[in-house]
Order: C-alpha cells, then sequence, then structure tokens
C-alpha cells in the first residue's frame, strides 16, 4: 500500500501525524555493529476514517538470517536487499515483496527468510492491527576472513573515532528507519539506519570533520557538520524537521478504497502548489474533474455541475461556503486541515442531497507533544494558529485570519477611478479542544466560522442602472459549534458521532434591493463501521440535518432563464419574507466485501427524506474495485453506477418564494477507469464518467401570480460525460508534480421540447501541470500551467431602452451560450525559502501569479447600450510575497 | 453556497460596473436617440388637482409640442379608465432622414422586464387570426416614415379637440382598460405591486415589421426592422426600441419630481442663457478625469422640495423613492453622468471634438417611473 492507493480512491484519510518506527533487526552479517533496521513503517490502523491514537509497530521477535549465496560469498560479492513485509495480526509475514533488488541470488535468499521471521504485530490502542512495513537484508562478508593485503600489511595502525547518536521526532520518539550518512574528511562514505529506538553507530572512522545527513520519509532533510576526535566516541541526537507540517503515514488496512474516484492531497502538496498561497481549498480546483471557476468567484464547479449541486464537509458537518470573497483563500485554514477527499462522481451512501461532487475536509488533531504557534502574512491576509497539551489527555487549537485587502485593494480602486471608497473583509476562526476520554474513545468540540463583507459606496450611480449607487453591501457568513466521539465498541466495530449546531446567515442590499437570510442548521451524522466477517464490513449510518430560516427579499421577480434582468431601476419589486424549516433525515448502508483476494464489491443504498418536497427517495448505488495486477506494478480496474437526488434550492420549493410540490431532482453516475502504478512514485488514473440528470428544476413566469412571481418546475433534464486522466508523481524528498486532463461536455434544457445546449459551466479542456521540487538548502521551487476552454458566453445583440432606468437592457443572442469566450491560460510560479533556528523556523514564499500576463477574458464589457464590446482580463501578474514563523 | 456565491458574482459585475472601459459615454448623444419618456394622466381641468409640483423649468417648446394636458399629474401611476399621455425626450441630428414609428402597448406583462413586456406582445401577435396577422404585417410594412401602430384600440392619432395636430413622434396617447385590474383581484399583493401596463415605442431607419417568426421565442423582439432598399432585416444597434412603464394602481399616485432651476459655476443657469465653452478634453478622449484642467464647469440642479417620495403604498408595502439625475449632452463629458438628488451635481468639460452650439439636457427620474427633463445650450468655442 502506498500514497498512490489514496491517490486512486481510499476513502481513508491518509495523512498521520505520527511516528511510526519499525525495529527491524535483521541482517545475515554485521556491519560495523550497525543495526539494520526498516524506514518509515506503513501502519495499517484498525480504520482509516479515525486517526489512531499511537499505532506501535511490529517487533521482531524470531530473527532468520538467510542463506549468503554460495557462489557470491565465493566471489567475495556484497549486497542488500530491501523487502516489503505484510504482517498480520499474529505477527506472520504474509507476504513480502522485493522493493529494491540486490540481484537474483540475493533476492531469493532474503524473501526464503523473510518468510520465517516472525513479530510482535503491530498495535493500536492495545489492539493488534495489520501492517507493512520495509525491511532489509543486508549481505557482507565481514566476517569471511580474508588475507591482508600486502600494502595493509605495511600500513601504520589508522587512527580511528566513533560516533553514536538517536535520531528522534519532534515528539521526542525515536524515529526508526531514518538513513544516517556520514561522509569522512578523505570522501569516504559511510550509511547507516536508525534501529526502532532511532539509534545508529558507527566506529572505526577517520578522525576530522565528517557530514552528517538525516533522511527519513516525512520529514526535512538534515545536514550538520561534526568533528571526530580521535579515541573518543562523539555522542549526538538529531531531531530533523517534518515536512509539509505532518508526517505521512502510508495508510491501509479495514477501509480501502470505497469509491470509483477519491483524490487525496497530501500536505507536502496543498501546501507548496504555486498559484494557491498555499490554500488547501484552492489546491483542489487543480484536480481533475474540478472546473476553473470565474475570475474573483469563489465556487467550486465538478464535472460540469452547477456549484448547487455539490457540497462541502468539515468531517462530516456541512459548510455553505468553501472559500472567502473572491476565492482568494478558503474559510478553513490550510494549518488545521489534515486531509481533504475530493470526490468528483459516484460518491458513497454516507453523502447525499446533491447529485454534483462533494468534498471532506478532515481538520487535525492539536499536537500534544508541546506548544506551538504559528504566525503567517501576506498581499492576502494574516493568520495565526496557536496549539498544544493542556494536560496528558487534552490539547488545544485556536487559530484566526484576517484579511488585508481592504488595506491595499481600496486605494487601487481609486486609483483605478472605479469611485469605490472600500474593499471586502474577511476573517474566519477555529478552535478545538481534543481530549482522549478512555484508550477507546476520543472526544473533540470545535467551534469555527467565517464572515465576508463588502460595504461599497459608490460616489455615483452607475450609468447601466441607477440602482448601483450608493451604498453597496453584503454579508456572508457561518459558525459551527462541532462535536465528535469516536470509539471502539469491540475490536470490530467502530461508532463515530458527529452533531453540530450553528448559524448561517447572508445579506445584501443594492439601492433599493435587499436580501437577507438567517437559517440555524442543525446536523447529526451517526456512522457505525462493522466488521461483519473475514472479508465484508458493514458501514451503516444517519445523517440527520435540520435548519430553521427567516428570509426577506425585497426585489423584482427573477425574469425567465435567459432573459435579461436588469436594469432594475424603478422596477415594482416584491417584498416577501418567509419563515420555516428544514427537515432532511437520511440513512445509509454500505457493505464491503471482497469475496476473492483484490476484488471489492461495494454495495450500497441511501434513504433520504425531504420535508419540503414530503418526498422519500432512495439512491441505490455501486462500485467494484479489481486489482488485475496485485502487487507492484499494481493494476486495478473499477467502475461504478448510482442515484443520487437533490432537493430543489429553498427558494424554488417553498411559498411565498418557490412553487410546493416540486420534486428532488435526479443523476444517475455511471463510471469505468484503470489504476496503473510505474514506479513506486508514478503512476495514472483514467476514468470515463457520464451523468445522466433528470428533473432538474426550471422556471416559467407565473401565470396564477401574473407579474408577481415565478412558477418553477421540474420540466429540466441534461447530461455530463467525459473523460479525466491524472498523472501523478506522488511526493518524495525531492519532488512532486502531476498532471490533469479533464475532456466534459455538459448540456442542458429547460423543456423536454428544447433541444439540448451547452450549460453555462461546460468546459471542454481542463489541463493543468504541476510541480514542485527541493532545490536543498531549503529553497523549493513549483511551477503551475493551466488551459482551460473558455467560458460559455451569450453575446448580446443590442439594447431596448428603458424609460423609466434611463439605461438599456441588452438583446442576448438565443439561443444562449452558443459561443465561448476565448481560452485561459496561465503559468504561476513559487518559491520558498525556509530557514531553521533553534527553536523556529522562518520561512517566505513568492506566489507570483500569470507570469507571462496572459490578459485571460473573464467577462464581456458592453457600452451603453450594448453595440460595442471589449473582452474584460482577469488578474495582472500578481506576485504575494508571504512570510511565516513557526515554533 | 448558492446565494454566496451570487452575491459574489454580483459585487463583482457592481466593481465591473463601476470600473467601466474607454466607450463613448451614454451621456453623449451625437445620433438618433430617445432619451426619457413622461406620462401624465389627462384630467378634465375641473377635475385637476393642479399646483402638485412646483414646476419652473419644464422642457420648454420645441417642434412638434403640440400635445398638452389639462393637468399636470404624473401618468407614472394610472389607473383603470384613466388617459395618459406620454411625451418623448428625443435628439435627432439628421432629422430629414426616413424612419419608421411605432407605438404599441403591453397590459400586465407576466415580467416587468422588458422582454416580459416582449413576450406578452408576442403572446397577444400570436393569438391573433391568421388573416388579421397579414394585414398588420402588410400594414405595418406599408406605413414608411408614418406611424404605425399594432393594436387598433391605441390608435390615438387624431386631432385634438381644440384643432390641434399631435405629432405622433414625440406624443402618444393610451386608454388604460377600465378593467385592467380585474386579472389581479385575488393575486397577492405582491403581484398586485407588480401590475404594470408597458408602453413600447420604435423607430426605425426602414420598414418596421412584426416578427412573427419569433414570436414564441423568450428573448427575441417581437418586431424587425427591414432595410428600406433590400428589405434585409436590420441589426438592433440600427434602430430604437424602448420601453416604459405605467404602473397600475387602484388609488396611489406619483409626483414627477420638480425642478427648480439650473446651476452652471453654482450659479443660475436660466433657459435661454447659452454657456461659452473651452474644450479641455483631446477629440476621442472618453474619460472625463484624463481631459486637462484647462476649463471644467459645475453643472447642477435645484429639485423641488419632498423630490424623494416616502409612504406606504395601496398594498402594504413601504416605499422610499430613489431618485437619480442623468446628465446628457450633444458634445462634451461629464465627471459623473449620473447622480443621487441628493448630491445632484456633476462637471463638465467640453472635447474639441466639435465646436458651435450645443445642447445639454438634465433629466430627473424616480424609482417609481416619475420623470422631468430641462435643458439648455452652450457654445464650444
Amino acid at each position: 500500500m502506498s500514497r498512490l492507493d489514496r491517490a486512486r480512491g481510499r476513502l481513508a484519510p491518509t495523512i498521520l501525524s505520527l511516528v511510526v518506527a519499525a525495529a527491524i533487526p535483521r541482517v545475515v552479517h554485521a556491519q560495523d555493529g550497525v543495526p539494520s533496521g526498516a524506514a518509515g513503517a506503513k501502519v495499517v490502523p484498525g480504520d482509516p476514517g479515525t486517526k489512531p491514537s499511537a499505532p506501535i509497530p511490529p517487533k521482531v521477535k524470531t530473527k532468520v538470517e538467510p542463506t549468503y549465496p554460495p557462489e557470491k560469498l565465493a566471489k567475495g560479492e556484497k549486497s542488500a536487499v530491501k523487502l516489503m513485509l505484510s504482517i498480520d495480526v499474529a505477527g506472520k509475514v504474509v507476504d513480502a515483496k522485493v522493493t529494491e533488488s540486490g540481484g537474483p541470488e540475493f533476492d531469493a535468499a532474503a524473501l526464503e527468510a523473510a518468510a520465517k521471521l516472525q513479530f510482535e504485530p503491530a498495535t493500536l490502542d492495545g489492539k493488534p492491527i495489520p501492517a507493512k512495513i520495509p525491511y532489509r537484508f543486508t549481505f557482507d562478508f565481514q566476517d569471511v576472513p580474508k588475507p591482508p593485503a600486502p600494502e595493509d600489511v605495511a600500513k601504520p595502525a589508522p587512527k580511528i573515532a566513533g560516533f553514536a547518536g538517536k535520531v528522534r521526532t519532534p515528539v521526542e520518539e525515536g524515529l526508526a528507519g531514518a538513513t544516517v550518512t556520514i561522509v569522512g574528511p578523505e570522501g569516504e562514505t559511510r550509511s547507516a539506519m536508525t534501529d526502532a529506538g532511532g539509534g545508529f553507530a558507527f566506529d572505526k572512522l577517520a578522525p576530522g570533520k565528517w557530514k552528517i545527513t538525516i533522511e527519513a520519509l516525512g520529514f526535512d532533510k538534515l545536514a550538520v557538520e561534526e568533528e571526530l576526535l580521535e579515541g573518543k566516541v562523539i555522542s549526538a541526537v538529531y531531531r530533523p524537521r517534518l515536512s509539509g507540517g505532518a508526517i505521512d503515514i502510508e495508510v491501509k488496512g479495514e477501509r480501502p478504497p470505497r469509491e470509483v474516484t477519491v483524490h487525496t492531497l497530501e500536505t507536502q502538496e496543498i501546501t507548496r502548489i504555486p498559484g494557491t498561497n498555499g490554500d488547501a481549498l484552492r489546491a483542489v480546483q487543480n484536480l481533475p474533474g474540478v472546473g476553473r471557476p470565474p475570475g474573483l468567484a469563489g465556487i467550486l464547479i465538478i464535472r460540469g455541475s452547477s456549484p448547487l449541486e455539490s457540497n462541502i464537509f468539515v468531517e462530516g458537518t456541512l459548510i455553505p461556503i468553501a472559500y472567502h470573497f473572491g476565492g482568494l483563500s478558503a474559510v478553513v485554514p490550510s494549518e488545521l486541515i489534515e486531509r481533504i477527499d475530493f470526490r468528483p462522481g459516484n460518491f458513497g451512501p454516507e453523502y447525499g442531497r446533491v447529485h454534483g461532487g462533494i468534498i471532506e475536509i478532515g481538520l487535525r488533531s492539536p499536537k500534544k507533544d508541546k506548544f506551538h504557534g504559528l504566525v503567517q502574512f501576506d498581499l492576502i491576509d494574516g493568520r495565526f494558529l496557536a496549539e498544544g497539551p493542556l494536560d496528558s489527555k487534552t490539547r488545544f487549537a485556536v487559530a484566526g485570519r484576517r484579511s488585508w485587502v481592504d488595506v491595499w485593494l481600496g486605494p487601487v480602486l481609486r486609483k483605478a477611478g472605479a469611485g469605490v471608497s472600500t474593499a471586502p473583509v474577511y476573517y474566519d476562526y477555529q478552535m478545538m479542544v481534543e481530549r482522549d476520554v478512555s484508550p477507546k474513545t476520543t472526544a473533540r468540540l470545535t467551534l469555527y466560522g467565517s464572515n465576508d463583507r463588502l460595504a461599497i459606496t459608490l460616489n455615483a450611480p452607475a450609468a447601466s442602472d441607477p440602482t448601483l449607487g450608493g451604498d453597496i453591501s453584503t454579508t456572508t457568513g457561518f459558525w459551527r459549534l462541532q462535536g465528535r466521539v469516536e470509539t471502539r465498541l469491540t475490536d470490530d466495530i467502530k461508532w463515530t458521532n458527529t452533531a453540530a449546531y450553528g448559524a448561517d446567515f447572508i445579506s445584501f442590499n443594492l439601492g433599493d434591493l435587499a436580501f437577507r437570510l438567517d437559517s440555524t442548521p442543525i446536523s447529526w451524522r451517526s456512522d457505525v463501521r462493522a466488521k461483519l466477517a473475514k472479508d465484508t464490513t458493514l458501514i451503516a449510518g444517519m445523517d440527520y440535518l435540520y435548519a430553521t430560516y427567516d428570509v426577506k427579499l425585497k426585489a423584482p421577480p427573477p425574469p425567465e432563464p435567459g432573459q435579461t434582468p436588469g436594469p432594475y431601476f424603478a422596477r415594482p419589486s416584491r417584498e416577501i419574507s418567509g419563515t420555516g424549516a428544514l427537515y432532511r433525515p437520511a440513512l445509509y448502508w454500505m457493505l464491503d466485501i471482497s469475496p476473492i483476494k483484490g476484488l471489492k464489491l461495494l454495495p450500497g443504498v441511501r434513504l433520504d427524506y425531504f420535508r419540503d418536497t414530503s418526498t422519500w427517495e432512495i439512491g441505490p448505488r455501486f462500485a467494484a474495485r479489481y486489482d488485475i495486477v496485485q502487487g507492484f506494478p499494481r493494476t486495478t480496474l473499477k467502475g461504478g453506477a448510482g442515484i443520487y437526488h437533490q432537493p430543489p434550492q429553498p427558494q424554488e420549493a417553498i411559498a411565498p418564494f418557490g412553487t410546493p410540490g416540486l420534486a428532488p431532482s435526479r443523476a444517475t453516475h455511471y463510471a469505468v477507469g484503470f489504476e496503473q502504478e510505474f514506479t513506486k512514485q508514478l503512476e495514472v488514473s483514467v476514468e470515463g464518467f457520464y451523468k445522466q440528470l433528470q428533473k432538474l428544476v426550471g422556471r416559467d413566469l407565473s401565470e396564477t401570480t401574473t407579474t408577481g412571481g415565478v412558477t418553477y418546475n421540474n420540466n429540466g433534464d441534461g447530461r455530463v460525460f467525459g473523460a479525466e486522466v491524472l498523472l501523478r508523481y506522488k511526493p518524495d524528498a525531492r519532488f512532486f508534480g502531476w498532471v490533469a486532463y479533464t475532456l466534459s461536455r455538459a448540456e442542458r434544457r429547460l423543456r423536454p421540447e428544447d433541444p439540448m445546449t451547452l450549460f453555462v459551466f461546460d468546459q471542454t479542456h481542463i489541463l493543468t501541470m504541476i510541480g514542485s521540487v527541493k532545490l536543498g538548502r531549503g529553497w523549493q521551487a513549483g511551477a503551475r500551467f493551466r488551459y482551460v476552454t473558455g467560458r460559455m458566453n451569450t453575446p448580446n445583440l443590442g439594447g431596448v431602452y428603458d424609460y423609466d432606468a434611463g439605461a438599456y437592457a441588452a438583446i442576448p443572442e438565443v439561443p444562449p451560450f452558443q459561443s465561448r469566450l476565448p481560452a485561459f491560460h496561465q503559468l504561476d510560479v513559487r518559491i520558498d525559502k525556509e530557514w531553521k533556528f533553534t527553536s523556529w523556523t522562518l520561512s517566505a514564499y513568492l506566489d507570483v501569479l500569470n507570469v507571462y500576463y496572459r490578459r485571460n477574458p473573464e467577462g464581456v464589457s458592453y457600452n451603453y447600450n450594448y453595440t460595442q464590446q471589449e473582452v474584460v482580463s482577469g488578474l495582472p501578474i500578481l506576485p504575494v510575497l508571504g512570510l511565516r514563523g513557526e515554533l | 453556497m448558492s446565494a454566496r456565491s451570487l452575491l459574489s458574482l454580483a459585487t463583482v459585475v457592481a466593481l465591473a460596473s463601476a470600473c467601466g472601459g474607454d466607450f463613448d459615454p451614454a451621456s453623449r448623444i451625437v445620433s438618433f436617440r430617445t432619451v426619457a419618456m413622461r406620462a401624465t394622466r389627462v384630467v378634465p381641468s375641473d377635475t385637476c388637482d393642479a399646483g402638485l409640483v412646483a414646476v419652473a423649468d419644464a422642457r420648454p417648446d420645441r417642434p412638434p409640442k403640440l400635445g398638452k394636458t389639462n393637468c399636470d399629474v404624473s401618468g407614472s401611476y394610472a389607473h383603470p379608465g384613466d388617459e395618459v399621455q406620454l411625451e418623448l425626450l428625443w435628439h435627432d441630428p439628421n432629422p430629414s432622414a426616413m424612419r419608421s414609428w411605432m407605438w404599441t402597448t403591453c397590459l400586465l406583462p407576466k415580467s416587468s422586464s422588458v422582454f416580459g413586456c416582449f413576450q406578452k406582445l408576442g403572446e397577444d401577435f400570436a393569438r391573433l387570426p391568421p388573416e388579421q396577422r397579414v394585414k398588420l404585417f402588410d400594414a405595418t410594412r406599408q406605413r414608411k416614415g408614418e406611424a404605425a401602430r399594432a393594436f387598433e384600440t391605441n390608435d390615438l392619432v387624431q386631432p385634438e379637440p381644440d384643432g390641434t395636430k399631435r405629432d405622433t413622434r414625440t406624443l402618444f396617447r393610451v386608454q388604460v382598460p377600465p378593467d385592467a385590474l380585474v386579472p389581479l383581484a385575488g393575486a397577492p399583493p405582491q403581484a398586485r405591486a407588480g401590475a404594470t401596463m408597458g408602453i413600447v415605442f420604435l423607430a426605425c431607419p426602414g420598414n418596421l415589421v412584426v416578427n412573427f417568426e419569433a414570436l414564441s421565442a423568450r428573448n427575441a423582439l417581437p418586431f424587425k426592422c427591414l432595410d428600406p432598399n433590400t428589405d434585409e432585416e436590420l441589426g438592433t444597434d440600427k434602430f430604437t426600441i424602448g420601453i416604459k412603464r405605467l404602473f397600475l394602481r387602484e388609488k396611489d399616485e406619483n409626483q414627477d419630481p420638480g425642478i427648480l432651476g439650473v446651476t452652471w459655476d453654482g450659479k443660475a443657469w436660466p433657459e435661454d442663457e447659452v454657456k461659452e465653452v473651452v474644450p479641455s478634453c483631446d477629440p476621442g478622449e472618453a474619460r472625463f478625469d484624463r481631459c486637462g484642467d484647462a476649463e471644467k464647469h459645475g453643472v447642477s440642479v435645484n429639485l423641488a422640495p419632498g423630490f424623494d417620495q416616502v409612504g406606504v403604498d395601496e398594498n402594504g408595502q413601504e416605499f422610499h423613492e430613489q431618485v437619480v439625475v442623468q446628465y446628457y449632452a450633444t458634445e462634451g463629458l461629464f465627471e459623473f453622468d449620473v447622480k443621487r438628488a441628493e448630491v445632484p451635481g456633476t462637471k463638465f468639460a467640453g472635447r474639441r471634438t466639435k465646436t458651435g452650439d450645443q445642447t445639454m439636457w438634465i433629466v430627473v427620474r424616480d424609482s417609481r417611473g416619475g420623470v422631468r427633463w430641462v435643458e439648455r445650450k452652450f457654445r464650444v468655442k
């Protein structure tokens, strides 16, 4: 199991801030007395849906020495063989694969010996768990008597020194499997791997200055210099820094991939992707299946779906927005994110109420070793984080962020003659307390929220619509108080409960137009995962949502789709309000069945009730994965189909805003694809998908409430189909990157008698290429290139003069969306530099967007009567310089 | 997320609108344009409650202004059975050009947007029997250079009782059907609040015809303008279409905002005074802030007190009028083309594009359809 497994489709959270040591003494012939060990272990927690608190790696119980191949011994050949061992809960080696060959004869001898090894099994919370660990056999002939060379006899006895030490993690645990390489004054190179306690030792070294390098998976490379003295053994302790803010643990267990497609980003990737300012959710926009949002619009376009058709969850709790104003940054800071699982389609029955895609954000636990702090400033915002232990079982984290955009954007706009006197402001906050209630139960209480405010005072009304004048203000915000308890009822049953209470609020004032929504959502997700048999796991649960709302609206009725709504000045407004509650409970079940090795069948079903439409909906879903080539290099076929229901938006289905009696829209997802490993780092994933959309909500001007409203209907339908390719180089010590390409077509129509037309969010080609390389000495550089088909556009053919507004209403081309804006392409570059001090780290980054100043079209601007037009470009070259200090 | 996204987009649109492009501003009128349409109720003199609003400076007579109302009562809020006269403010630098003209109405469109009215017209046309459609089509084609019409009931091209004749290019009278609000008798208040009658005006440098092929299309214009020589359909940029709404109410009334006077550099600018302007903007310049500082003039209007009406309408809905002042001129640039009535003044600079006598119009509109305008002359040196 490797990182690419996660990238291929695991449900599991995959980055655990743990250190896992694997104490693997080894070997055939000792080498300078340095014990061999295994590098960064792969741990198999009981259920990766929950972060294990402290997995204990396997320990060797019965050592076995392989047989030295006689012909190699005769020739005096040395070698080493690296293996990946799969160890079951009894401590038995059930599988061994060569990961670094030492030659056929050595490989065979190593495999033979490995099969006889006996371990004490890895444990999690005292419970044995299966594990994968790397293991090395070293074949040396040190003990084989060799006659000394004549020149050696003549030499004087060498002056010797010793060097020993320990490598520790930031939580002061021994770091096993780290590679310690030393280079002497004469260029002599020696290396060893740390043992289970992180220890290492070298002897018979020449006195002088030695260069020491320590490398370990999940840690930054550490390079130091030590002076070794004749006749003395120098002892040292090294603490390499976590790379990307977290140790990357390979995770596999009872919870293998349960969807056709789930992409998981790793911390060291999401914080270094050029053009994202290290923002986790903006990193998602670089994955296949995600469309490019219109400039400064913080929306998610997933597989040609409307942003309203995708949901974002924080540990199972729905949040209303993903990004702050303009999409500049996410509402949840990267520093607190443990993982982001992105499911563009065919997601499991745990999720529903939308038929687009799902993004699930997992928050990490606060650090418990000591107090940590972080302060960061860049052009966009400033943020802080403080965390640490409260006692041996309790830890906390507090974080916050506020934008600086208003400080510099206001003057810039004023200088540009925009007549704008202020600019948007946003902030978000997070507070978390986590406690180990018992060895089998962890509880976490989290408060988080976000607020975006924009207040513009235009010095003069716009000539295009006098309503656009004076004070324009919007406020968007939410908060959630979320409690989460994870408990292991038995060895085979885990129960997770997540309940949240909060508020959503949106207000908008534009001249005489006004809108305000206050909502109080209460959600509760109760999830049980039970292993029914050796190859069968049941996932079942309840997903409950109750939300009160209070809405006030003053605006003219919306026009029919495609009709020009404005100008609004001197249009009769209707003032309506409504209060009520949404009640949407759901139940889900899924089986995870492995009838034969390598095959996984995942039948599931979700039962939803929508009180606003008074309907029950059943959504059966099925996914399957089959490793046609098991082991490395793995080849997996995958596919799935499922039915998804989405209730109408409240304003569509609830009187007095909408039309009671609407039905939920429905989508059927189909997907098929394969995954192929090429190397340990390089893999490709290819998927084809098809979404059939039915009962889409459209609207007509109301006959019954003439001049007072609209009537919604379920007459719309549509389809989305395409293919996604992800060629990914997983992060290693020096590089990460990927090429993501999506080919898709999204079509919809409002009435069955209409022809299908391209949907407004259709983007035929989406290409993203990302690469980031560590240059050494704390430098890292990366680049991102994107090419996206131009946005759909409906040209205006002229204007109709509105005598009441003194402005023109555009005459759009019919039918709409028959043309596109020119394509978008952009190169972003990011450079990071890190300075490490004794107790803290300072890092700086320069993220330069649109390096070659492509004037990417974001829209079309027209003259007063829509007879002349010019393309509106997006962001120019935008360098963002950031500084970050971290304790 | 939805509302949030929409708001973000709206804000971006607002910002974009604020930034604008380098197009010629809407205030510069150099070709045929209609600028405003004022509705006044035709009230018998013995029932007229005159003097609702002090009007010190109405639009001066300019030929052909032959129509009149007995009382200056705004027709923007009209009652069932009212007769309303519509007066058009327009400018045509080439008055000899051939144009077809058409006035028509749409009663109770489902949407108050301009396309709501077109959709209603299309539905009305589509309901006509085929023989009437052909007749209408032929009739409109044959009326080159004359005022055409779409409905018999709106054909009010006739002499006044006092013998004067109404120029159908600038004046139009319409009768609000006495039963206009009957269909909304049981409708909720917000529906009754949206009851309007749309007044449509078209001017085409060719032949105006009904666009029967597109009557069922949601966004299509129900008219076409054909080249007089080739019968080719002309683009919408070649002809003029405008719509005004009459708000239909049982009792409510509106007052047009009153204009007491105009000021130039802070001093009164009488109607008969021609101001002289030294241009400070380059000929192709479209932005006021890029003009030189040589000569810029403050222009403003004095509005009658109480120009922004406040109250509760007959449907129980509170209202507070927004009032804006819009500036137009045949040459020159304004610092702001549109101002809120609370701070109505703007600055004006001439362009070196044209010299000689020019015209400036100042139009004051309220958010319930009321409008007044004044006209002034200036000379560019």
